[in-house]
Order: C-alpha cells, then structure tokens, then sequence
C-alpha cells in the first residue's frame, strides 16, 4: 500500500498553470499508481502540452496579468499516492528531501508575506539607537482666584528651587510693587562642613524646625553619584546615601526607587517633628548615634529659614562656630526689543490652528527667549530653522528678570501674587510668565517624590498668567521622577 | 468663584490637565568644544559643519542627514546650544564623543547639559557657584 | 542553546551591461555591499554589519540553489548550462563573509547579516550603483528580491521566483521553435534528474525505460 501525499496546489505569487507546477516540484507531483517512466513521461507531455500552447500561443486566453489570481486560491489538500519509484533530487538537503508531503502537513512558501511582518519589529539594538529616556510635561489650567485652583499648593510642595525668572511682554519699567518683592527675596546661607548630626540636635529642631519653615540643601552633591540630604519644611530630614554608607549608617530606610535591579542607592528619612522623635525616645538617640558616631557625615549646606515671627538672623548666630555665609540672591534684568510672541487663548490650552499656540509650543518659545536663541530663522538656512511658534505677534520690548539663588517656595508665591496684581491696571500684555528651576541634584522633587538625575534632572515649571486671571502651569520633570502632583 | 481681575466679559477657565508623556519632539544639548591647544577660532558655519562631518564619519549619510540645529553659538568659549529631533540624541551624542580632531588639531567636545526641554538648560542647578 | 539569528537576503544583481556578469565574484559582490553600508550608515553600521559577516557553518552542497535556474534560453540544453554553473559559475561560501551563495549567470546573490542589524544591509543595497572587479567598473544595482530567515526558505523563494521567469520567457518567445526549445530543456532538465536516479537504484521500480 503506498503511502499517501499531501500536496501543495499553488499559493502566492505562484503564476504558473497547476500543470506546471509539477514540473518544478517533482516530489510533489500527484500521480497515480503504478506506471513506468516512460508513463511519467507521457503523462507530462500530454499535461504540459496544453498549458504550454495557451501559455504562449494566443493572448486573449493566456494566463497573463492577473492571471495569478486564478491560481492563488488557498491551497487545496488532496490524498494521493505516492508513486513508489519516484527518488527526491540528490541535490536537495535532507529535510526537504523528506518532503512535508509524506509528513502529512501541507505547506504553503510564504513568499512576500514574512518581509512585511518581519518589518514590523525593529531589533532591540537598531530601537536602542532611537530611544531617549522619559520625560512628562504637565500642563494644567485653571483660574488663580479660584477656590479649588491648586497653584499655590503647587509651589509650596516644590521646596527647593535654583532659578526664578519673568517676562512681562509690552513693559519698559518695573512697576514699584514688583521690584520691592525682588529687592526683598530674603538671603540665604552656606554653611560649610556641617555635620548631619546638627541638624538632629533638640536645639536646632527647637529653634528653627518647629518656628516656621526651614529649609536645608546639600549643596555641590550630585545625587547620582554622591551623598546627599535635605530638609524640608515639614520637618522631614530625607539622607540619599549610597550603598556602602548605607550598610555602615545603620538606619532603616529604603532602596531608591530608580536604581534598577541592583540597588546602589537608599533613601533614609526622618522625620523631625514626629512625637517619638522627643528628646529621650530610642529612635533619637539611635539616630544621633548614628549620624555623629557610626558614620558622621559632613556636607556643605545651603540653609534658609521663613518665619512668620519677628526673630531675624538667629541662623547666623546659631551657625556662628562653622563658617556660614550670607548670600543675596543674584538678580539680572533684561529689555528685549523687538520680541516674536505667540499668540496664547487662556482656553486653548492645546492650541488651536491659525489661531493660538499649544502650551508645549509655548514652552519651547520660552526655553528658546530664556537662552537668547535667534527665532527668526528660515526654513532653509543651514544653522538653524527654530522659528517662533505662529501665530505670533512682535512686541516691542519684553522685560526678563532672572533671579539665582536658593530660593524660598513662599518667595515665589509672593512674586506670583504681584503679577497678577500687575493686571490690576489696565495693561497692554495678554500674559506673563513664571519660571522657576528646581536644583536637579535634590533628593525630592514635589512633594517628597524622589527625584533623581538620569540624564539631565530637570524639574522646572512655569505659569503663564493671562491678563483674565486665567493661568496655565506646566510642570516638567525628566526621567527619575514621578509625575508631578 | 471671585471676581475676575482682569474684568474681562469671559468666563474663568474650567480646570483641565494634560499628561504629555515623551512628548518632545526634540531634545537639545548643551555642548562646549575644547582644543589640546588654543587660540583656534572657529565661526558658527564651521562650528555646524564640524558636527556634520562627525555625524557622517559615524553614522553615514543617514546620520548626516539627521536635523540638527545650532540654536546659539558662542565663538569666544566654543559652546552652543544644539537641537536634534529625539530619535536621533544617541546618533548625535555618539558621533560627538568619537569625533577626536579639527584640521588635524585634536579637539573633544563636552556635553555639557542635555534635556527635552529647552527651557531647562537655561538653569543649570549645576551651574551655581557660590564662594 | 541559543544561535545567532541571520537574515538571508536574495538579491538579483541587474546590469544593462553584459560584461558585468564576468565581475560577478565574491570579493566584488562583498566589496560593494561593504563599501555601501559604510558609505550610508558610517563607521557605526560597518562595524555592526561587520560581526555578522563572520562565522557560519555550512555542509557543502553541490549547488543548493541552482535548482530551477534554467533560465537562458539560447544557451540550449540546461543540463550544459547547469554543470557549467558548477563548475565555476557559482560560489557557495562555506567560510565567512557576507556573500554566502552567488550565481554569476543569474546574477543571484545570497548575503547574509546578523538579524539585528539587516535593516543596515537591506536599507544600504539601494546605494550600490556599481561593482569593480580588475579595475573595470559596470554600473548595476541589486533588486532585493527576498529576506529570509533561513537559507532554505530563500531556496523555496528562489526556485518560484525561477519558475515565474521561465513562464516570462515562454511567454516572450517569439517563435515556435524557441518554444520548442524551452520546452524541450524543461523536460530534459527535469526528467533527466529522475532518471539518473532511476538508473542509480534499479531494483525498485517496475517500469520500463525511456526512449
């Protein structure tokens, strides 16, 4: 009995006649029974005899063009006999001469169709090559004097910031009420060589911590590579400490979120005001023991402290022993003529075409004023094509003002109210904006999110206030963040 | 709700937040050239060409062909603001670290800053010096 | 056990000129691709392509592509022709490189590149504007016909993409004769290959011989 044969009738791109298509596929071919070659032989003259001459003879019957349509149907499977005495070509590898047929499972040659589908992926190392680390940006609108706006919580849970900057469009001169918040943005301190321990002291926590908001920042510690600590103004001390340092402190804390597989970087953090943090409990004196003992760590700090009461420059006084000094924050002003503005719609916050710009393109316009980068480029000069977003407006002079420093949350909200008073006369600006540049080496960035430095540590935001009061704020951070509040 | 302030007719905008995840379409790089020697002067034209020329010597016409600009250029300290189209940060950024010379002088550049954002690199935290 | 995955791409080199076929070799064919992933995709997409052009191991076949190669109908019979392939016509390249199966008559080419990095390959084919051989230039360019993930599924490729351009030829004949002709070397290509099996293990069959 011999054994029966699967056969592959065409499938794509095959344009032959079926009864041509034995001829290339000897192994495959569905003959009868029994028979000779000379059999063979006939029978495949007599099939290609008629397939040929209306292959080649007349046109209007040939199986020209589409023909292939006709014959690439799906396969049709058909039980037939293997002819005994037909041997596969020598020629061919031993798997194919085994044949899928005598297997029993038909085949089709899949011929265009894996270059589509293999197209689809791209290899992870050719992906790798185009990839950049995440990044969020958040835009929110809302109006300031709204009951429920959360602007003010926005900065206030943003603790430390490096750089404050404005630009009022259509304004020569600062108005009095604005340059008296400037003047009186408070100073800062630098004190060097602190060790961690004093800022754990009853004394300091006593003085300082529970009396307002005192903030304190490592300062020229890169918090991926370094140690590194900050204080924020709800009396939580947050120590980001590398591994070593954190096996030898002895301190409960946790791994960094952002620090992969293996961790390499913990995060310990005490809180101040805590009722069992009181002088005589365990957890104080273990945590004293900890940072002037076990592993005393020094840092220099930058310090600033807000308070409502009367008492001044106690943070000098109480510093006195380690070098502290005071710093002013560093304020630049700038008059740009002639300045190319988009055209911003308070309710348009994704723009609206030929009408108003989108908040993305207007955070890049303000990224590209802020680095004094040309906006008048064409499409074809070969430096540069950045161009002001359209629609625009030129304004004949816009007022910058960047204010360096370590800079207070509760500053910034001051500023912020002066310029939205700065609506209250009638003015020729549709808007102004507020920058403000958080450090990218601080252990949190919101809140007590942690914050980390990847690629470029940006934390920033900006508010765009409209002349209605409106105000957009955009919120970016960069990859080892969480997304703002 | 309060009065507005700025006593326009419109209605105060409704609250609305947009989450744009990797949504910049470029990423900007702050770069500083060196030289092993000084006192070689370099214009923007020459400054831009130099960063092709590593681009093709790495990447091929393809890479040569990716958009870069030179946002802003500084002649006296060699350094600039650049932007490239996001898909291409790694091809620039690798084209830059291998390029070694200029005219046979050996040079290197620094990458000194780098974000999705523009507005970051003006305030670099990094950048605070304070003695 | 895990393989290095390869892509397999089947190229017809095509050239107006018909001294271009003598330049068909390896180290041409390999020299061009080279040159134009180098040229398009820098120092980055050589290196790239350059670690796959190394190391396979292939049983040596006698011509596992060749099959349904037949394809030039002035030269006669295609048993000639094919033996001519074999005999120097067609490289086989059991060592490394990049060109893995070549066919200077056809002008088929088979190059391999490491699966990650094929698209550097495929998408630097295009800019291959000529080959060089001895110092002469001809101008040709490579129509991609195929990717596969094996060399076997190129084979299958190939073998239909022979029997299409068979029936362009039949169907581009002119006159009877050249019909005949074709006809004729199909059969006799096709069955002669039966047969010489036949005559090789005797004892099976029940037939009779042919004419």
């Amino acid at each position: 009995m011999p054994s029966p044969v699967w056969v592959t009738a065409p499938c794509h791109g095959i344009q032959a006649p079926p009864t041509l298509l034995p001829l290339f596929c000897p192994f495959f071919i569905p003959f009868c029974t029994g028979g000779g070659l000379s059999q063979l032989r006939q029978l495949l003259l007599r099939m290609l005899t008629p397939s040929l001459s209306n292959y080649t003879g007349s046109q209007s019957r040939g199986y020209t063009g589409n023909s292939c349509s006709e014959f690439g149907r799906a396969p049709e499977v058909t039980a037939l006999p293997r002819p005994p005495f037909l041997r596969l070509p020598a020629c061919l590898p031993p798997s194919f001469r085994r044949g899928r047929g005598a297997r029993g499972s038909p085949r089709c040659f899949l011929v265009g169709g894996c270059c589509a589908a293999r197209g689809l992926r791209m290899s992870v190392a050719l992906r790798r090559l185009r990839e950049t680390p995440r990044h969020l940006l958040v835009c929110e609108k809302s109006h300031v004097r709204h009951e429920r706006s959360r602007h003010a919580a926005h900065v206030r849970s943003h603790a430390y910031n490096c750089r404050v900057s404005f630009l009022i469009p259509e304004c020569g001169i600062l108005p009095e009420a604005l340059k008296r918040v400037i003047t009186d943005f408070g100073e800062y301190y630098l004190v060097k060589n602190l060790s961690l321990h004093e800022l754990v002291t009853h004394e300091f926590i006593n003085t300082f911590v529970k009396k307002g908001s005192c903030y304190a920042l490592t300062y020229n510690t890169k918090i991926d590579q370094d140690n590194a600590a900050a204080l924020l103004p709800t009396g939580k001390l947050i120590i980001s400490v590398d591994k070593d340092t954190y096996e030898e402190l002895g301190l409960q804390g946790r791994p960094s979120q952002y620090s992969g597989r293996k961790v390499m970087r913990y995060i310990v953090t005490i809180d101040l005001t805590d009722s069992a943090f009181d002088p005589d409990s365990k957890k104080h004196k273990r945590v004293l023991w900890a940072l002037k003992e076990k592993k005393p760590l020094e840092f220099d700090f930058l310090l600033s402290w807000h308070n409502t009461g009367a008492e001044g420059s106690t943070l000098v006084s109480y510093f006195s022993k380690n070098q502290i000094q005071a710093h002013q924050p560093k304020t630049t002003f700038s008059t740009l003529r002639n300045l190319q503005c988009p055209v911003l719609h308070s309710n348009e916050l994704q723009g609206k075409l030929e009408e108003s710009c989108s908040a993305q393109e207007l955070f890049e316009w303000l990224g590209a004023v802020c680095n004094k980068v040309g906006l008048d480029n064409k499409s074809f000069s070969f430096l540069s094509t950045y161009c002001c977003p359209q629609p625009s407006t030129v304004v004949e002079q816009a007022y910058l003002c960047t204010i360096t420093g370590f800079i207070l949350p509760e500053k910034i909200i001051q500023l912020l109210e002066q310029l939205c008073c700065y609506f209250d006369e009638p003015k020729l600006a549709q808007w102004v904006t507020l920058t403000v540049h958080g450090f990218a080496d601080s252990p949190v960035s919101w809140r007590e999110s942690e914050h980390g430095f990847q690629k470029g540590g940006e934390n920033l935001y900006n508010f765009v206030v409209f002349r209605s009061l409106d105000y957009w704020l955009q919120m970016a951070v960069g990859a080892n963040d969480d997304c703002p509040p | 709700m309060a009065q507005l302030g700025g006593g326009r007719g419109a209605t105060p905008a409704a609250f609305e937040r947009i989450v744009f995840k990797n949504a910049s379409e470029h990423h900007y790089v702050k770069v500083c050239l060196e030289f092993q020697e000084g006192g070689v002067r370099l214009n923007a034209a020459h400054f831009k060409q130099l960063i092709l020329s590593a681009l093709k010597e790495l990447h091929g016409e393809v890479g040569a062909a990716l958009p870069v600009d030179v946002l802003t250029y500084e002649e006296k300290t060699l350094s600039a603001i650049l932007r490239v189209s996001s898909s291409g940060l790694v091809k620039l950024w690798s084209a830059l670290t291998l390029l070694g010379s200029y005219q046979n002088r050996k040079c290197a550049f620094r990458v000194i800053q780098t974000s999705p954002f523009l507005l970051a690199l003006s305030g670099n935290s990094r950048e605070l010096i304070l003695d | 056990m895990v393989r290095f995955k390869h892509r397999y791409l089947l190229c017809e080199i095509v050239s107006e000129d018909p001294r271009c076929r003598q330049c068909i070799d390896e180290r041409a064919v390999s020299a061009a691709a080279k040159d134009a992933v180098a040229r398009t995709h820098g120092d980055y997409g050589l290196a790239c392509c350059s670690i796959s052009f190394t190391g396979l191991r292939l049983p040596l076949l006698p011509d596992p592509l060749s099959r349904g190669t037949a394809r030039t109908p002035e030269t006669g019979s295609g048993v000639a022709h094919r033996s001519l392939d074999v005999e120097r016509g067609v490289f086989v390249s059991v060592s490394q490189g990049v060109v893995k199966y070549l066919n200077a008559y056809t002008g088929i080419v088979l190059l391999r590149c490491r699966k990650d990095f094929y698209r550097l390959l495929w998408s630097a084919l295009p800019f291959v504007t000529y080959l060089e051989n001895r110092n002469q230039r001809y101008s040709c360019f490579f129509n991609t016909l195929h990717v596969g993930g094996t060399i076997r599924t190129c084979q299958k490729f190939l073998i239909q993409y022979n029997r299409k351009q068979l029936l362009l030829l039949l169907h581009n004949c002119t006159s009877e004769e050249e019909r005949q002709s074709i006809q004729k070397s199909v059969l006799s290509c096709c069955l002669k290959e039966v047969e010489e099996e036949q005559s090789q293990s005797g004892d099976e069959d029940d037939c009779a011989e042919t004419d």
